[in-house]
């Protein structure tokens, strides 16, 4: 139903490239010094954190923020925990989400992808079926509604990312395996006896990484805003891991007495998308200017 | 092109009646007996055998699903445990104000974008094209529940100038006919009445709109970039007309028509959109209902909304691929 529409390169002329290339470094720069102080943060977050995330000091309740080398960098919520800690803790979560659905979902979209436009016929009708009846949910419905009705926790939100996220690259994956299975050097392959499935992953998947990265830097970005969203909602991540969506959705009643409960992690899930959407950005005009329609990439 | 719509609506039959059995699944996969949840912790066993042959739970899965699919295709979702009411009258009571939202937030969304994105790609590397791209990625990148609350807590909390929650003062608006304010207001011409249904509308729309506004600017201007290279172009600006004529007559026209599809795909997200941002202004429609009827675990109106929604999209979608044929005349289907 819907298409990735694949465009003809616009900027390909050597006087575009030209033009192209002072943005594409900015683009690069920003974009890869973001997501690099995100993936380290997220991993050295217990070191970072100088409090421990879900310590609650009744005594030091809703304390606007004190500035660097206070004690509460970025202030106190509700319960009197330290909203920097919590910053900081929450984007392991983010992380982990980020990159386990970006894995999951490109093993198994370009998997079907491959097979799908590799042998054709019923195969390919059936995971084409499956992939439009999935595309037809609502983005974020299908993930609600299987939250809904396996509960909170880690496994299901990864789970309920998962079930939409590998689509658009079994999509764009059968497309590019569909004009590569009649290249010489398949056939070529082939005739030296090579074996379908050999076939696919030493000749077919190499071709179809390039694409792939491009698109799961938008996966990327996507599933660290459907996470936030599901656990703003209260059907993602249970309510004692800190994250920057529960940190938002516990800030919802505060707005009027407490501006930083939610300005600092929404400021973050603001920032870490912009970042990967940059670097997805330069990515896609380097290594793949024909996936420039699909806007958002996902 | 009859023929091919035809064809697309027979097509979607059999994606409607898998996506049935994927959500009645799911329903059968939560954990929890249903009937537990509804007798509560002090029933016995035959109270539960009873309740189970009442609500047919008692029957296999396939014959269950036989029913459910029954009574679905007759709009038919079964009673909503919360508000002990028809699901599909819950259902039509709430929706119009979801409609509202979206046509408000697509509104905003192609008014500033289509300019922007047009204005953008005509001049690639300007300063109104690095403006232009800067907020797309902005609007592409914005949680759009965040960018609700930082609104609420701008214009409503410092400045006080917006209404941040519902979608009419109490006591202004007449009686409800439609559903749509808006349209309800201007029908009884009550002009207050307008003006406080579009006041409540401006935020909830701002922030439901921003991300389209993204994409729609990036594929408009992407599209432009590439409609710019084409011979007629360069024929339009040989016979000496002005660039700005070049641009929004000959360019935008054929430019326009894939952002046409981006509209329809983005709905989806859109949809998805309404149902936080609805949720953050207790705008009381679809969305804001879904998550109600979550926290009650109200699994039939959670089945009858998910299916209501799932329908409209893939509906919309038939339609703007036939719009597709409509504006651009070299498409045969």
């Amino acid at each position: 139903m819907q298409s990735l529409t694949l465009e003809s390169a616009t900027e390909t002329s050597p006087s575009g490239l030209a033009r192209l290339l002072p943005r594409l470094h900015v683009k690069a720069f920003t974009g890869g010094m973001i997501v690099i102080a995100f993936i380290l943060v997220g991993i050295l977050g217990p070191a970072l954190a100088p409090h421990d995330p879900n310590k609650q000091e009744l005594t030091n309740m809703m304390k606007a923020p004190q500035g660097v080398g206070a004690l509460h960098v970025l202030g106190t919520d509700n319960l009197g925990r330290d909203i920097f800690s919590r910053v900081i803790h929450g984007s392991r979560v983010s992380l982990l989400i980020a990159f386990a659905v970006v894995f999951v979902s490109g093993f198994i979209g370009i998997s079907l992808g491959a097979i799908s436009g590799y042998f054709g016929g019923k195969v390919d009708f059936l995971i084409q079926k499956l992939v439009e009846v999935i595309w037809a949910f609502p983005p974020l419905l299908l993930g609600i509604t299987i939250m809904a009705f396996l509960g909170q926790g880690l496994f299901n939100l990864i789970l309920a990312l998962v079930a939409q996220r590998w689509i658009p690259y079994c999509r764009v994956v059968r497309g590019q395996t569909l004009s590569l299975r009649s290249r010489d050097f398949v056939t070529a392959a082939r005739s030296l006896g090579s074996g379908n499935f050999k076939i696919i992953l030493r000749h077919i998947i190499p071709n179809l990484i390039q694409t792939s990265l491009v698109i799961g830097t938008f996966a990327m970005a996507s599933s660290i805003i459907a996470e936030a969203s599901l656990s703003f909602l209260g059907v993602g991540v249970p309510p004692e891991i800190p994250t920057w969506g529960t940190m938002l959705a516990d800030a919802r009643i505060y707005i009027s007495t407490a501006w930083w409960l939610p300005l600092f992690p929404g400021m973050c899930i603001f920032i870490t998308v912009l970042g990967i959407n940059l670097l997805g950005d330069a990515l896609r005009d380097l290594l793949d200017p024909r996936l420039k329609r699909t806007g958002s990439g996902i | 092109m009859a023929n091919y719509l035809l064809q697309r609506l027979v097509g979607t039959i059999p994606v409607l009646l898998l996506i049935s059995l994927l959500v009645f699944l799911l329903i059968h996969a939560a954990p929890g007996d249903p009937t537990l949840m509804l007798l509560g912790e002090e029933t016995n066993a035959a109270e539960v055998a009873k309740a189970k042959e009442r609500w047919g739970l008692d029957q296999p899965l396939y014959i269950q699903y036989w029913r459910f699919l029954k009574s679905a295709a007759a709009g038919d979702f079964g009673k909503s445990f919360k508000y002990a009411e028809p699901v599909i009258n819950v259902i039509r009571a709430r929706l119009p104000a979801t409609i509202e939202l979206a046509i408000f937030a697509i509104f905003i969304a192609t008014v500033l974008a289509i300019p922007l994105g047009v204005w953008a790609g005509a001049r690639p590397n300007s300063w109104i094209d690095n403006l232009g791209t800067t907020c797309g990625l902005f609007g592409i990148s914005m949680p759009s529940f965040w960018l609700a609350i930082m609104l609420i807590l701008l214009l409503a909390g410092v400045l006080n100038i917006l209404p941040t929650s519902g979608r009419s003062t109490y006591g202004i608006a007449g009686p409800e006919q439609t559903g749509f304010y808006i349209l309800d207001s201007v029908m009884q011409k009550n002009w207050r009445a307008v003006w406080d249904a579009l006041t409540h509308l401006f935020l909830p729309a701002i922030a439901l709109g921003v991300n389209m506004l993204g994409i729609l600017m990036r594929v408009t201007r992407s599209s432009i970039l590439e409609v710019m290279n084409e011979d007629y172009v360069r024929t339009a600006r040989a016979k000496g007309l002005r660039e700005n004529k070049v641009v929004w007559r000959h360019v935008t026209n054929n430019a326009l028509i894939p952002v046409i599809t981006v509209v329809g795909l983005e709905l989806g997200t859109l949809l998805s959109g309404s149902i936080i941002v609805e949720t953050v202004f207790s705008w009381p429609g679809g969305g804001s209902l879904l998550i109600t009827a979550l926290n009650a675990r109200d699994y039939p109106l959670v089945t009858g909304l998910v299916m209501t929604y799932t329908m409209a999209f893939v509906t919309i979608n038939l339609i703007i691929d036939g719009l597709y044929a409509v504006v651009d005349p070299r498409i045969r289907y």
